[in-house]
């Protein structure tokens, strides 16, 4: 469904990303993990034309992805939950929504459907998106980028400064979406969950794609991937494994 | 700590003598000329006086101004009067008060004069106009314009009314005007590099986050806002003095539209571009004028006479700017700071050389004195009975908080408990409808956010907020300039924290280039430049992952022990509250659900339903 193809990135002359190869099958649920500044977020933002490659290419279902605007990509189904909660503060929470539906034919019904999935949403449905707390915005994001029935899913760092119950309730969606087949690439720094949740998890560190593999492999090279998730740090961890 | 400089010495050498080279060139084509090139070009020269004022204001502030040339006016009134011979006052200006008549000043004290003049008058109108916010002062400063265009124009027997003067003395060379835009330009970059011009800056990047940091935002503009009255009127009065003749509208619509465009066209930001722009625009304006009154295009034909040429080719340069070059020529980089530069130079960016590590211990307390043992203080942040609704919906319904300093608070709870806006309380940015904050025993309630930061209550935010313009080390500078620290002893301590963070390596990296992690460690760094006694943290751990919460933990842990201050820590990261706080309230639906020990926490039931979940315990159990 989706392939990159020595994807290179950029910026300003200083290449950050040197040639990512990885695809993405029909239904595949891909986690991406690595220290902060290797490279997941340029990533990502290629896939969505949010930025060009320098180098190689991204495809999705055949297409080429390179320089075609962020709106024909969405329309394409890719869908982007963005980190840090970009919701529209100035309009409501229904607002937001609707916007989000514009492209689906039957909008109303869907937000209906999509709220009962959330509902401290439903519960808010008509106040400003700039009264929401953190979490409740990130929860918003989400709902909106579902409301376009996206084909490919792409989610930076859906538990950002959400509380552990919050989390599980977003990671139970996200299984529940998974039941349903859609395809998800899924960014996070907790790297035991991404690990647990995905069938196959991409390592990316320094630019590029250090490990691969599903769960039980990845498992034993546990300390292998801290490694290079730890950057400068390698400390044991000091919960007992609390949070996994 | 001469080690940690905010700019190198090449980069800063640059940056100072560009603009002054261009003007020492502007002025040399101007003496090659015939005489009517010199006059040209000292009419220039007196524009970019004009221009360089606005760009004191506009470029530092990111606030546009549409009233400066109301300065300029006023300052070509107060040089034209205080110099027209005796003979032609009783002809124009017969109301005009015998003090200014007689005064007969010459052209530097003439001008002096007109610069104080304008000063005071840009003091006094701004005094209201900068306390109306950011998207009003474009308006309000634009009614001043028009006020001053009025009252000039009909105070007949004081302007000499809307036929304007004639007769002024034409004292204004073409070097004396060179020499003066060169001061003015020496102003400029002085300001945009000085403790005040870097609060400025921090408002234009980021409001609230300076606010957080002990800026006052009406303070700091209305500094500019008078100097930037003080270069216009310097610049009005020059070039009245040149062309010798003065009406209500010589500083008015036409020339607000030209030396606006001459900034933009620059780069709004830099001083180098307000130099260079004025230069650029001038030259095109010259060249559409000549052609607008028949003159040959380039030597080869003539369209003929085409009044209003110039004029559309001014609108047009301001609209060509704003859709493909919306920084202008120089991108908002002092000259300095120009990659094309640099490389005409043989040398590498100045901008991506790291700082050299500092490795000096850290500075203590508000004295500067270094503090190797926790400082004893007395008093406490307490809170008491804080409610907050918004609409229908009350978001805090009488929460008790109490920090010590030294002492490590974790606050959580479920998304939507109202932690951020307990935090919006205590940092005054939010005023709630109950409740008082005591800070060291002083009822603080309603103070504003920058108040606070300077009585040592400093915050983070859950986005970075970044200043992206600035560069790492200036960004943190201005936390300690925020509290009223000389440019030096900033920069010192910005370097001694960005140090202590780990972040030293990023110093000249402007901190938009940061990854989104490292942005937020910036923000503690940038609060933690202004030595707070209590500092609040809206999640700084979040999108980092275990191995960098834990080098967060060690560092805020270092913050506690090497600062003595209170830390309040917001983090849904259970590991970083757990291991650094030996206490913990949690808040739950407006309320405090439960205050004690990680411990006492972690086996609370109802913690456990409200905001853990019940999956969290299994893990620990298997």
């Amino acid at each position: 469904m989706l392939e990159l193809r020595g994807t290179k990135i950029a910026y300003r002359g200083v290449e950050v990303v040197h040639g990512v190869d990885f695809r993405i099958a029909p239904g595949e649920v891909v986690g991406m993990i690595g220290p902060n500044g290797a490279g997941k977020s340029s990533v990502l933002r290629a896939i969505c034309g949010l930025l060009r490659p320098s180098d190689g290419e991204v495809l999705f279902e055949g297409r080429t992805l390179n320089g075609m605007a962020p709106e024909r990509i969405a329309r394409l189904g890719v869908a982007l939950v963005p980190e840090g909660r970009q919701v529209f503060r100035t309009l409501t929470v229904a607002e937001n929504l609707r916007l989000g539906a514009w492209s689906v034919e039957e909008g109303e019904a869907a937000i209906g459907r999509t709220l009962e999935r959330f509902p401290i949403l439903r519960e808010r449905a008509g106040e400003h998106a700039d009264r929401l707390s953190g979490g409740e915005r990130q929860q918003l994001a989400i709902a909106r980028a579902l409301l376009g029935r996206p084909r490919l899913l792409i989610l930076d760092e859906p538990s950002l400064g959400l509380g552990p119950k919050t989390i599980d309730a977003i990671y139970e969606l996200l299984g529940e979406l998974r039941e349903e087949g859609t395809t998800m690439l899924l960014v996070e720094q907790n790297a035991a969950r991404t690990i647990d949740f995905c069938d196959r998890c991409l390592v990316l560190s320094g630019g590029t794609v250090r490990a691969q593999g599903k769960p039980g492999e990845l498992r034993g090279d546990f300390d292998l991937i801290r490694a290079y998730l730890g950057g400068r740090a390698k400390r044991e961890t000091s919960n007992g494994g609390v949070r996994r | 700590m001469s080690a940690v400089r905010l700019r190198s010495r090449p980069s800063l050498a640059v940056s100072v003598l560009a603009p002054l080279v261009l003007i020492a060139l502007t002025v040399a084509v101007g003496t090659s000329g015939t005489p009517s090139l010199r006059g040209t070009v000292t009419t220039i020269l007196c524009e970019m006086i004009v221009v360089l004022g606005l760009q004191v204001f506009i470029g530092n502030s990111g606030v546009y101004s549409f009233g400066q040339l109301g300065f300029a006016s006023a300052g070509a009134y107060a040089a034209a009067l205080l110099t027209l011979p005796a003979a032609f006052v009783a002809l124009q200006t017969p109301g005009l008060p015998d003090l200014i008549a007689n005064a007969q000043l010459g052209a530097v004290g003439s001008t002096a004069v007109a610069a104080v003049a304008c000063g005071v008058l840009a003091a006094v109108v701004g005094l209201p106009l900068m306390r109306t916010s950011t998207l009003a002062i474009p308006i309000s400063t634009f009614a001043f314009l028009v006020v001053a265009y009025n009252v000039i124009g009909n105070w007949d027997r004081v302007t000499g009314g809307s036929g304007g003067l004639v007769s002024i003395p034409r004292t204004t060379g073409l070097v004396s005007a060179g020499l003066w835009a060169a001061a003015a330009a020496a102003v400029a970059l002085a300001y945009k590099w000085s403790t005040c011009g870097y609060r400025l800056q921090a408002t234009r990047e980021d409001e609230v986050a300076a606010r957080s940091l002990g800026i006052g935002v009406t303070g700091e503009r209305l500094i500019a806002f008078a100097l930037s009255g003080t270069l216009c009127g310097v610049g009005g009065a020059l070039a009245v003095h040149q062309s010798g003749v003065l009406a209500p509208t010589t500083f008015y619509f036409v020339a607000s539209v030209t030396t606006l465009t001459m900034m933009v066209a620059g780069g709004a930001r830099s001083v180098f571009g307000a130099v260079l722009g004025t230069i650029a625009v001038a030259s095109v304006n010259e060249l559409l004028r000549g052609v607008e009154g028949g003159d040959k295009v380039l030597g080869l034909f003539s369209i003929g006479n085409t009044p209003g040429l110039a004029a559309i080719g001014v609108g047009l340069i301001l609209l060509a700017t704003m859709v493909a070059l919306p920084d202008g020529l120089t991108s908002g980089h002092e000259a300095g700071e120009l990659p094309w530069i640099g490389r005409l130079l043989g040398r590498r960016r100045v901008a991506d050389r790291a700082a050299p590590p500092v490795t000096a211990p850290m500075g203590g307390g508000k004295d500067g004195a270094p503090a190797k043992a926790p400082v004893e203080r007395a008093g406490a942040l307490r809170a008491h009975g804080i409610a907050v609704a918004f609409g229908g919906l009350r978001v805090l319904r009488g929460v008790d908080l109490t920090l010590r300093p030294g002492e490590a608070l974790g606050l959580i709870g479920p998304n939507g408990a109202g932690k951020t806006t307990l935090v919006n309380v205590l940092s005054g940015f939010l005023e709630p409808n109950a409740g008082t904050v005591e800070l060291d025993g002083v009822d603080v309630s309603g103070r504003s956010p920058f108040r606070l930061a300077r009585a040592g209550l400093t915050r983070t935010f859950q986005g970075a907020l970044p200043f992206p313009q600035l560069s790492c080390l200036e960004s943190v500078a201005v936390g300690a300039m925020g509290i009223g620290d000389r440019r030096g002893r900033a920069v010192a301590r910005a370097g001694e924290v960005l140090d202590r963070l780990g972040l030293n390596g990023r110093a000249t990296q402007p901190a938009a280039s940061l990854p989104p992690a490292e942005q937020r460690l910036l923000g503690v760094a940038r609060a933690l430049a202004t030595r707070p006694h209590y500092l609040l943290l809206d999640e700084p751990a979040a999108g980092l992952n275990e191995a960098e919460g834990e080098e967060l933990v060690a560092i805020l842990r270092g913050v506690l022990e090497g600062f003595g201050c209170g830390i309040l820590l917001i983090e849904h990261e259970m590991s970083v509250v757990m291991s650094l706080c030996p206490r913990v309230q949690v808040l739950d639906d407006g309320v405090t659900l439960r205050i004690g020990t990680p411990g006492e926490i972690r086996a609370d039931p109802s913690v456990i339903e409200a905001y853990l979940g019940h999956s969290y315990l299994e893990p620990a159990n298997a």
